[in-house]
């Protein structure tokens, strides 16, 4: 398949995306962030799926976005506690920047293992570094939530290209609903626990 | 009427309905309970795919159902493993109430069997890993203590088992495309690391295994164990359907030792550090690794008496779990520790707790008389005649965890007052206690004097696996 420069357009809004979504503080960009990466998702799987099913994609992520959203309540949830100091947010951008990086460079690699087209393959590979990157960089339910819902639309890309069965992607948008719940729950034990 | 229906759908719909009365807590334990023990007996009387007569009618139970182009199968050699999980969590659940656990262990514990059941039916399995995601995602809830904050330790349970599904998935898709493939045995290979790192994940196989004693201490331990109990012995049938579809995964030597060693590693791994932990609720985590690793060992060996030692490890296994975490579960409740420090002479005040807990870990253990002694040896009788470094190793595992039993017998006999006052029996247990704590210890001992009931039970479920040995 021949690469068009424009299928690296996707590829350039989850490297912002995401790097944003690790960088924010401040839940609202967060969430904003969250659904930026699932509009690059849908654009990556359009290439291969119909509208419909690739629409799938976007609404889940929304979905899940606005479940997450929802469920953060009054001014005590309205920042996510990771300490806003200087030093921290660049030593995060330097380690987004480094996975952006890595998974550009290890692309053609991966190639061989996955037969998918290089800027799908990097778009996928950026969004499975950064959330395990952000997963790895906190305790926080919320971030951790956020980091599997990242880790997984990079695999969703990924398996979109191997696998066009319309079974797997219900079900794993149920996974993404699921996850998103979940961290709803967890928001909301966390949210009690603050108001005691 | 078809038995996935009845034993993965039935069940999903009542764990709906009784969610919105979990609050109602005796009614929903009977209720449950007794669901949990009917499919079991079911299962066990029942065959499926034969016509069979209730009085004056002829039924058939079907082994399909379809849905979405997709199957669901239950053969009839899957009736045994159907039976144990749900007799098991039938005697889960009706210790709940005692356990101190929250009103979601009996809704999302029955939906989380179901999903799990599903996850072994479904064809093509490589879609088991969707529904054991969603078992998992159910299962949270269960684990946080009611009015208690989240911990870590249910964060990371979370996360490893959701980085499972990606390599599973792609482990499927990987040996579908392989045998295609100008370079298969590449392409098997790549398969098989995709395979290795989902189990590894799912069943928490060293490196991944740091989340199991965290959510042992931290969260609920009669959940925990129920939990790793039900999931693990899914994830190993699964495992074995694997290798029964896959030939090069039997035949592919350095994966074999791959397996061995790493199974090898949790032995000791778990023996060495049960052996010197303070809390008994890390004893249950110390002990799954433990028993991971064996159950790895077995796999290792793809003999046939490699496969049956790996069945026949589920029944004293979940036991053992079973009565270690409700015996660490009401020491909690009734004591608010669990720490070995404050517990000296326990046996005195809480005899039947300190039998428990005993005979529950010696079982683990694989001490003599006991329900996995028969296993363990001849697991290690298997691997001496291969390689004498393993069985060192594995030896030293054994060790630890004897050694652990020891100093529980120390801790829990010992009174730290040596007064004939202090030495008395004061029974402190409740009646409720007393009961289910003396029915599952029993079902220990039963299970160590008499293995051949549970062994003539399981040796059905291999016939499913016509291609393992």
């Amino acid at each position: 398949m021949r690469t068009n420069i424009i299928d690296f357009a996707p590829v350039i809004l989850v490297s912002i995306a995401s790097l944003l979504l690790l960088l924010q503080a401040n839940w609202r960009w967060s969430i904003i962030a969250l659904s930026l990466q699932y509009i690059a998702v849908f654009w990556m799987v359009l290439s291969v799926w119909p509208v419909g099913l690739a629409a799938v994609k976007l609404v889940t992520g929304w979905m899940a976005g606005a479940v997450l959203g929802a469920s953060i309540t009054g001014e005590e949830g309205l920042r996510i506690s990771f300490k806003e100091i200087f030093q921290e947010l660049r030593f995060r951008f330097v380690l987004g920047l480094l996975i952006i990086l890595f998974v550009f460079l290890i692309s053609p690699r991966i190639n061989n293992l996955l037969p998918i087209p290089n800027p799908f393959l990097i778009g996928g590979g950026v969004l499975i570094g950064m959330g395990l990157l952000q997963i790895g960089l906190t305790k926080e339910p919320l971030r951790v939530v956020l980091g599997l819902l990242t880790f997984l639309s990079g695999f969703e890309v990924y398996y979109a290209f191997i696998e066009r069965s319309v079974m797997v992607a219900g079900f794993l948008s149920i996974i993404t609903l699921g996850i998103a719940l979940m961290g709803a729950y967890l928001l909301n034990l966390q949210n009690k626990g603050i108001s005691e | 009427m078809s038995a996935p229906i009845i034993w993965i759908g039935i069940p999903f719909l009542i764990s709906i309905i009784v969610w919105f009365f979990r609050k109602n807590r005796p009614l929903i334990i009977y209720l449950i309970s007794g669901f949990c023990f009917l499919l079991a007996v079911t299962a066990l009387i029942v065959k499926f795919g034969e016509v069979f007569s209730l009085g004056p009618l002829t039924l058939e139970i079907n082994t399909t159902f379809t849905v979405f182009g997709r199957s669901f199968i239950l053969q009839d050699s899957e009736r045994f493993i159907v039976a144990l999980l749900y007799f098991s969590a039938g005697i889960w659940f009706s210790a709940a109430r005692i356990s101190g656990s929250n009103e979601f262990f009996l809704p999302h514990g029955l939906a989380v069997i179901s999903f799990l059941i599903a996850a072994l039916t479904v064809q093509p399995f490589l879609y088991a890993a969707l529904f054991v995601e969603i078992a998992v995602l159910l299962s949270i809830p269960m684990l946080i203590k009611s009015g208690e904050e989240i911990t870590d330790g249910v964060l990371r349970f979370l996360v490893f088992q959701t980085l499972a599904v990606p390599f599973i998935l792609l482990a499927g898709w990987a040996f579908e495309q392989a045998p295609f493939s100008a370079n298969s045995q590449l392409q098997f290979f790549q398969a098989s690391i995709f395979l290795g790192l989902g189990f590894a994940f799912w069943l928490s196989i060293f490196p991944f295994h740091a989340w199991v004693p965290m959510v042992a201490e931290e969260g609920q331990p009669y959940v925990f164990a129920f939990l790793i109990s039900m999931i693990s012995t899914s994830i190993l049938v699964l495992s074995m359907d694997f290798f029964n579809s896959y030939s090069w995964l039997r035949n592919e030597p350095v994966l074999l030792q791959s397996i061995q060693i790493i199974g090898t590693i949790m032995v000791v791994f778990g023996g060495v550090f049960a052996a010197f932990q303070k809390r008994l609720s890390r004893l249950i985590g110390y002990a799954y690794i433990y028993e991971i690793g064996f159950s790895l060992i077995s796999i290792g060996i793809t003999t046939e008496i490699g496969w049956e030692t790996l069945i026949y490890s589920f029944i004293p296994r979940i036991f053992s779990l079973m009565v270690l975490s409700l015996s660490v579960a009401v020491l909690n409740n009734n004591f608010k520790t669990d720490q070995l420090d404050e517990i000296r002479g326990l046996f005195y005040k809480s005899p039947f707790i300190s039998i428990a807990t005993i005979l529950a870990w010696f079982t683990i253990a694989g001490l003599p008389l006991l329900g996995s002694f028969p296993i363990k040896m001849t697991i290690l009788s298997e691997i001496s005649s291969t390689s004498i470094l393993y069985t060192i190793w594995i030896m030293i595992g054994l060790v630890g965890s004897l050694f652990m039993g020891g100093r529980l017998l120390s801790v829990l006999f010992v009174s730290s007052q040596k007064t004939d006052v202090d030495s008395q029996l004061k029974i402190q247990e409740t009646t409720a206690q007393a009961v289910f704590l003396s029915i599952e210890s029993i079902i220990l001992i039963v299970l160590g004097l008499f293995p051949s009931i549970f062994i003539s039970i399981m040796v059905d479920v291999l016939n499913a696996y016509t291609n393992l040995y």
